[in-house]
């Protein structure tokens, strides 16, 4: 788990990802809201031939992950507890878990996680959020004190991602920066290219 | 598993005498899960969709929607499951079948809050060509089940009333 990782919606994928897959994106995960219907079945069966070789993550439904053979699931705190994926996915399942404390993040590692989604890092509008951004010196902390990768979350974009690549972490996820960019592709690789 | 003749209907923790199926769309993964654990001790419990769910507290089936995944898909991740689907026509009652679904849940056959009711007409129709078990849901009292039944009906499910129902031999 390293480099960029695009977090996308089962409404805008086929339009982002082939354009993030060009740009070099490392990871990609869908969200889906509502029911699995069989369209959204099709949909990451058809997101999955096209990532080839990048690993594909489902947001919170390991039944869709397990029914398409997904790469793994990503799970939040009100989602499925790590042991029940584990249990469903098996051993060689990615396996993400939110975290938004240093507490969170080192009990997602204790409990069996494959990296810790950390964040938010900065004010952020793709989700309503009830708590402050965490900021970069509790990323720095995390990063220093997880085995596993962290990877950091929220309101990341080209004129912030610099600061965030510098305090260790293993990847950086964003949804708007390359969901709301013109060029999604040309943005996918300036972001990467921030690494550096 | 038996498919049971009365399944009760439930959005929230009640007594496991009934068989059960559990349907949530507000709670999130992990409330869906507790409740799903609490129910367990029902004489049946099935989950509403979320297979993620009933795999994980080794429910005795998943109910899926009309346009859901396929039954077939459902039975690649544990062949045991008993899978029941949602109709509302004569034509996804066929897929559904087609595509190795256990029973269907047919309605609304009767006036409940929000719905158009199809009445007996329809269920009778759907029972004559569809060799699984057809359960009618919606707006059926004790005194309508045996109507149900008399048009075919293997059994009935509802949200309200149920306590105590015996349905009589087919």
């Amino acid at each position: 788990m390293d480099g960029l990782y695009l977090i996308v919606s089962t409404e805008r994928a086929l339009e982002l990802v082939p354009q993030a897959l060009a740009g070099g994106i490392d990871c990609i995960q869908l969200r889906h809201k509502g029911p699995l219907t069989r369209a959204v079945v099709a949909l990451a069966e058809e997101l999955l031939q096209l990532c080839g070789a990048v690993p594909l993550i489902v947001n919170d439904r390991v039944d869709l992950a397990r029914a398409v053979g997904a790469a793994g699931v990503h799970l939040g705190q009100t989602d499925l507890p790590l042991a029940e994926a584990r249990a469903l996915l098996g051993p060689h399942a990615i396996l993400g878990a939110t975290a938004s404390t240093l507490e969170e993040a080192l009990r997602a590692e204790a409990e069996g996680a494959s990296y810790v989604g950390f964040g938010h890092i900065f004010p952020t509008s793709t989700k309503v959020k009830s708590t402050p951004p965490v900021g970069l010196a509790a990323l720095r902390e995390v990063c220093r004190r997880l085995h596993i990768p962290v990877v950091a979350i929220g309101g990341i974009h080209r004129d912030n991602i610099a600061a965030v690549w510098a305090t260790g972490v293993a990847a950086v996820a964003v949804a708007s920066a390359i969901g709301d960019a013109l060029d999604p592709c040309a943005e996918t690789r300036r972001l990467k290219c921030s690494a550096i | 598993m038996i498919i049971p003749r009365v399944m009760r209907i439930t959005d929230c923790l009640v007594s496991c005498d009934l068989p059960i199926q559990l349907r949530n769309r507000d709670a999130d993964t992990r409330a869906l899960l507790e409740m799903a654990r609490a129910l367990r001790a029902a004489p049946f419990l099935t989950i509403n969709e979320r297979i993620d769910i009933a795999l994980a507290v080794g429910a005795d089936g998943v109910h899926l929607p009309e346009w859901g995944m396929s039954s077939q898909l459902v039975k690649r991740l544990k062949a045991s499951l008993l899978v029941g689907v949602s109709v509302h026509s004569l034509e996804s009652g066929l897929r559904a079948q087609g595509e190795g679904a256990d029973y269907l849940i047919f309605g609304p056959i009767f006036a409940t809050p929000g719905k158009v009711p199809c009445g007996l007409g329809p269920l009778e129709q759907l029972v004559r060509q569809i060799k699984i078990p057809v359960i009618a849901v919606g707006g059926i009292t004790r005194e309508l089940a045996g109507e149900c039944l008399a048009a075919g009906a293997y059994g009935v499910a509802g949200i309200r009333g149920m306590d105590g129902w015996t349905l009589p031999d087919r």
